[in-house]
């Protein structure tokens, strides 16, 4: 004798209409498609968090000193008129 | 190459996860290809439970570099099939964390009017515990049994058992469905 929720746990024993439907209609979703053997050959590199964090930090103080540097030319120098 | 495929199987029987995860990570591409085989659905399974239908092949494939990737930390061959599924997991969250809101419903591979009728079902699947979702997910969706699903997540059958059970009856009731004992009770 089955159980009810049998057909649920391994789809054995007399079919419960609704979960039935439920397969029928989410099916086609399924997966089937094949490995991607090209993605798999080239793992992606993912660069460690601190090494993005030590790329940006290097850029900003660049720019900081790119920012300051022009915050020390003479104002004469822009403004000499000839 | 299956040439290179070098797990010895039991007569005629299939190679247990443990030897196919340590062939792999020695570098077997065969046995890799064999893990895509034997797990794909349950990772495309867990993913599908979070993202739309239309990312979730991409994802799938993405998880599998990823753990190719890493294949060689995982330090206990038997933790494979939780230690992959995480991976998934986390891959959906990041993926859904960087994408705007977007409607699945030109994705699915079902015709008008029927592809509505799988989009409410699966709103419906995604709001449900994570537990439940996933696991109904791989019966109705991947079409795993119980027992598929309980070697294939690592959870025990009970809690698979359970977890169809429980997640059927939420399910049924956010869909407004009767169960058959219901449907037969005299009004």
């Amino acid at each position: 004798m089955t159980k009810p929720d049998d057909y649920l746990w391994d789809g054995s024993g007399e079919a419960d209409p609704e979960v039935a439907k439920l397969e029928q209609l989410l099916r086609p979703l399924a997966h089937d498609r094949p490995m991607d053997e090209v993605r798999m050959r080239r793992p992606k590199r993912r660069r460690a968090p601190w090494i993005v964090a030590g790329i940006a930090a290097i850029a900003a103080a660049a720019v900081l000193v790119l920012v300051l540097r022009r915050g020390d030319t003479p104002v004469a120098a822009d403004c000499a008129v000839w | 190459m299956l040439a290179a495929y070098s797990i010895a199987v039991h007569d005629g029987g299939v190679a247990p996860v443990t030897s196919v995860v340590a062939a792999a990570q020695r570098g077997d591409r065969a046995a890799f290809a064999e893990l895509y085989r034997r797990f794909h659905r349950a990772v495309h399974g867990v993913i599908l439970s979070k993202v739309p239908y239309g990312d979730a092949a991409d994802l799938t494939q993405d998880t599998f570099a990823i753990a190719l990737e890493r294949m060689t930390q995982l330090l206990d061959a038997a933790a494979f099939p939780g230690w992959l599924l995480m991976i998934a997991r986390n891959r959906a969250i990041d993926h859904l964390r960087a994408m705007k809101p977007t409607d699945e419903l030109p994705d699915l591979p079902v015709a008008a009017p029927r592809n509505a009728e799988v989009a409410q079902v699966l709103v419906a699947l995604r709001a449900l515990p994570e537990a439940y979702q996933e696991t109904l997910v791989l019966r109705l969706v991947e079409g795993l049994t119980g027992p598929e699903i309980a070697e294939q997540t690592g959870l025990s059958p009970g809690s698979v058992r359970v977890n169809l059970h429980r997640g059927m009856k939420l399910l049924r009731e956010r869909l407004g469905i009767a169960t058959s004992e219901e449907a037969s009770e005299p009004t």
